[in-house]
């Protein structure tokens, strides 16, 4: 008999199909007229398989069919409901559905059942208002269909899927991205299984609804993932809800709903994992939270102070920011935590049972403090936040109350195992890495800190110098009238006058702290002072640079990098001085350094020393040379050495001005003496003068 | 040109400073730690992603490279006029602002690139381990820390300038590193507490510390906003709109070029010997 009629039905559709593939189904009323005429012509519980084209709305199906479609578009032309369905067990499948109209007063939605036992299957829903909605549907199956909002602000938007007063209801396997939600109002017995609900406000939202399963859907980047509201009897299991952000981006909410059961669920993430208001409403109705992994929230479990009655036993909270918070603050009673694992419990196990021998206690500070202010989140991965932290758990005279105990903590998580969730994570997108891109620079950037580019980026001293060479030019004559030199109250030099002709050597003499040196730095333009001075008319307060180029300046003890090969060293300061790189080798032979060159800084003798300072100060041919103490460190025998280059200098024309405290040193090389004692000048003698000998 | 040489011969000399290598070290290791464990922990769920981590390496950052800037920076001048290094370089035909800044240009090179090793090492962990990362948004994250390096040397710069002695300064450069990382928050945190100030008054007086403004950019470019951060984060966003990114940036420029400024005017004026 079954047979029979299957047959019977097979061969009606056989008959209809004919006429519509000859003529063409597409435009705007033909396609309209052919697909609702086909309908009115088809017997009760025939199958329509209708066949590509697009087909404009709205059609209403108002008997028990089954549309199949072949590549059939339903065009709502942006005018009303697409397709309206007033007859139950009515199957449609395959559909691609736009174009819906966008009066949310009429609810214009793709496709509107008001009939018992439905099936909704593999449609494309884009550009529509509201998706599916079942109003007064029960019975009835959505199942693997792909539903796309309008791309408009949020209160713009209709739910992906509306359920009202339609009980016994499967919602399978669907996929919605930018709706508002997918909402169930008054029903019972409504199960939504494998879906996954992508950015829209709440991905599932249940409104005085009762005994509803939720399980094993991906609720990605929504505003709110399940928000159940004004419900009893909820299941929420093996869900994954993640990267609900925004001022109240809950993984799950709860609010006035009973009998709650939230398992084995991954949140993870999100601004807030569960909020939680006023559920249960009563203490005989618990909701109940078991092994399901809090990680990365902000908060894992946000509560109002007045929730009672709900038990967390087994769940896994790790790396969260705050595991439990209170808001607006205060105190938590009358809700258990039993058996957790706590990412930051310090306890340990020593009976090996798995639990933790110390009750974990929720009292942080910080969490605290953000509770009840919350302006202060401000300062979150401020490092002063985990300062606070640490105050707080050392001087626990600050801590607050404990917010939560957990008597026997777990001692490792119970970590919820989701055969879905890593494909679709991966699915959701992070956008992908370009993972060789990240490797190249990664490569290059140690080779960057390898010092490789180094070279590149900045001219070498050994690169030929720049072709104009710089000599220093000049006669070399020094004019000082009234130097003083103050620090601070002490006087370093007081009113010193004299006059250096070009070619000849001044010796300055005196003890230790008489302002030998002051003046030496005075002439080079490194220390401030009052009254003038002039080298070859130049005035090294104002012309620092140019008058430096005049200069060469040996101190007590040279200060060179002492990984500085001595060729190096020349170079480097004959390019700070811009000397042509072929001034530099007669400088080396007539100090006789030659085969000193790529002897380091640090292993040459204190004789050696002085001649590489000597020979740098004699880079660029200065005329006047400024010795501060040269031989003060040196022996005997490398003295001597030193004095004969300097006559030599001399006799070469360069000024000298040179401090000293050996007199052979002075008779040897000084043309006149200038005596100086606690910064004033006590005389000026000539070498040859009679009062030399009594003087040194 | 001698700002080269001068920049040239820092890098040399940072190359055998062991401040340097152990910072260097501890950064990378620490964020090679941090990339392993955020990718280790929850992998599976594709939720330990680089917006995790790179919170994590957000905190590390603000810890780590302003010591790095400011010690290293403070030690320069300082270090040298101690030792006699810098009156005999001042002794040649060079002004006072082209040793200060080839002196700069060298550490914040040898700084860069101990950062960039650290980037890169944790970058290629990342990559070796599967992991999925926004290229982009480490790379800007790397540019961002860049900047908080080159802000923190020239204020180590500065107190380097002012300091007469190496270990005033040292001393100097980690009292200002409490007072950016630690005291200034607390600080103001106490502050808007007692006083009931407003968000608006709260974030202008929070961005009176550079770190801040670090943090707030690289909050945007790790999460995408700033409504972490609360209503103080939403009342930046609203309040300043598509001007916040540049308006941060500005800040932090602006300190250092500041910064640097001020020490060549002070470094002018006093040498190598006052």
């Amino acid at each position: 008999m079954t047979l029979i009629r299957a047959l019977g039905i097979l061969l009606v559709s056989i008959a209809l199909l004919a006429p519509l593939s000859r003529g063409s189904p597409t435009g705007e009323g033909p396609g309209m007229r052919a697909l609702q005429a086909l309908i009115a012509s088809a017997p009760s519980g025939a199958t329509l398989r209708v066949p590509q084209g697009v087909y404009t709305g709205p059609i209403v199906i108002d008997k028990p069919l089954t549309l199949i479609s072949e590549g059939a578009v339903l065009d709502g032309q942006g005018q009303g409901t697409i397709v309206r369905v007033t007859a139950p067990d009515v199957m449609l499948k395959g559909f691609v559905l736009k174009n819906s109209g966008r009066s949310l007063a009429h609810e214009d939605s793709a496709i509107l059942v008001e009939a018992p036992r439905a099936i909704i299957e593999e449609n494309t829903l884009s550009d529509v208002l509201f998706g599916i909605y079942l109003k007064d549907a029960p019975g009835s199956v959505i199942r693997r269909n792909k539903i796309v909002g309008l791309d408009v602000s949020e209160a713009e938007r209709g739910d992906a899927i509306r359920v009202w007063y339609s009980s016994d209801v499967l919602i399978q396997e669907n996929e919605t991205y930018n709706a508002r939600d997918a909402i169930i109002w008054y029903s019972q017995n409504v199960s939504v299984w494998g879906n996954r609900f992508v950015g829209g406000r709440y991905g599932i939202h249940l409104m005085y609804a009762q005994e509803i399963r939720i399980e094993e859907n991906a609720l990605l980047k929504n505003f709110v993932g399940i928000y159940a509201m004004y419900s009893r009897g909820v299941t929420i299991a093996k869900n994954l809800s993640l990267g609900h952000r925004g001022p109240s981006g809950y993984g799950i909410g709860l609010k006035d709903s009973d009998s709650v059961s939230v398992a084995e669920n991954v949140i993870a993430d999100n601004s807030v994992g569960v909020f939680v208001d006023n559920s249960p409403s009563a203490p005989e109705t618990p909701v109940v939270f078991r092994k399901n992994l809090f990680a990365y929230n902000e908060t894992a479990v946000m509560m109002l102070p007045s929730v009672r009655g709900d038990l967390f036993t087994e769940n896994s909270f790790i790396e969260n920011f705050e595991h439990v918070g209170i808001a607006g603050g205060g105190q938590l009673v009358g809700n258990l935590w039993e058996r957790n694992f706590w990412g930051d419990y310090l306890g340990y196990d020593a009976d090996g049972d798995g639990l933790g021998d110390l009750p974990y206690k929720s009292e942080r500070l910080v969490e605290d403090l953000l509770d009840r202010h919350p302006q202060m989140k401000l300062f979150l991965y401020s490092p002063a936040i985990q300062a606070l932290e640490f105050a707080a758990r050392a001087l626990p005279i600050f801590q607050p109350q404990p917010k939560l105990i957990d008597p026997q903590p777990l001692m490792t998580p119970v970590l919820p195992t989701l055969e879905f969730a890593r494909a679709a994570s991966l699915r959701s997108g992070m956008p992908q890495a370009a993972t060789g891109w990240l490797l190249f620079v990664g490569i290059s950037l140690i080779i960057g800190f390898g010092w490789g580019v180094v070279r590149w980026l900045i001219p070498h001293p050994l690169l030929p110098s720049p072709s104009k060479g710089r000599g220093a030019g000049g006669e070399g004559e020094i004019v000082v009238r009234g130097l003083t030199k103050r620090f601070g109250h002490v006087i370093a030099v007081e009113n010193l006058s004299f006059t250096v002709r070009a070619g000849e050597a001044l010796a300055l003499w005196g003890p230790n702290g008489a302002g030998k040196s002051t003046v030496l730095h005075c002439l080079l333009g490194l220390l401030r002072y009052d009254g003038a001075i002039a080298l070859d008319g130049l005035d090294p307060h104002r012309q620092g640079k140019e008058v430096r180029r005049l200069l060469g300046f040996v101190p007590q003890q040279i200060q060179i990098p002492d990984d500085f090969t001595v060729g190096e060293a020349l170079l480097f300061f004959a390019r700070l001085k811009g000397v042509l790189r072929e001034a530099v080798p007669p400088v080396i032979q007539r100090l006789g350094l030659d085969k000193f060159l790529h002897k380091r800084i640090g292993t040459l003798s204190g004789g050696m020393k002085q001649r590489v300072a000597l020979a740098i100060a004699l880079l660029g041919d200065p005329p006047i040379l400024l010795l501060d103490e040269p031989t003060a460190s040196l022996d005997t025998q490398t003295r001597k050495e030193f004095l004969q280059l300097l006559n030599e200098l001399k006799s070469s024309g360069k000024t000298l001005i040179f401090s000293s405290h050996h007199h052979n040193e002075i008779l040897a090389v000084a043309d006149r003496v200038l005596v100086l004692e606690q910064g004033r000048l006590v005389q000026i003698e000539h070498i040859d003068g009679r009062g030399v000998s009594e003087l040194l | 040109m001698n700002t080269l040489l001068f920049a040239h011969r820092e890098v040399r000399e940072a190359r055998r400073n062991r401040w340097l290598w152990l910072y260097a070290l501890v950064f990378v290791a620490l964020a090679s730690a941090l990339m392993w464990l955020g990718l280790s922990a929850l992998g599976s769920y594709g939720v330990a992603g680089f917006g995790r981590t790179g919170a994590s390496l957000i905190n590390l950052i603000l810890l780590i490279v302003p010591l790095m800037g400011l010690t290293l920076g403070a030690l320069s001048i300082a270090g040298e006029r101690e030792r006699g290094t810098l009156l005999f370089l001042l002794a040649q035909p060079v002004s006072a602002a082209e040793v200060l800044i080839g002196k700069y240009l060298g550490l914040a090179f040898a700084l860069i690139a101990a950062l960039s090793a650290g980037f890169g090492i944790s970058g290629l962990l990342i990559a070796w381990h599967g992991g999925v990362v926004q290229s982009d948004l480490y790379l800007a994250l790397w540019g961002l820390t860049v900047l908080l390096v080159l802000l923190s040397l020239a204020v180590g710069f500065l107190i380097s300038a002012l300091a007469r002695k190496g270990a005033t300064a040292m001393g100097t450069a980690l009292f200002v590193w409490l007072l950016l990382v630690f005291l200034s928050d607390l600080g103001v945190m106490g502050t808007a507490l007692v006083l009931r100030l407003s968000v608006g008054q709260l974030f202008s007086l929070a961005l009176l510390n550079p770190l801040q403004s670090f943090k707030l950019l690289a909050v945007l470019i790790v999460q995408g906003d700033l409504e972490i951060l609360g209503p103080a984060g939403l009342y930046a966003l609203r309040a300043f709109g598509d001007a916040l990114v540049p308006f941060l940036l500005a800040l932090l420029v602006g300190w250092t070029v500041s910064a640097l400024a001020l020490s060549v005017v002070i470094f002018r004026h006093r040498g190598a010997l006052e």
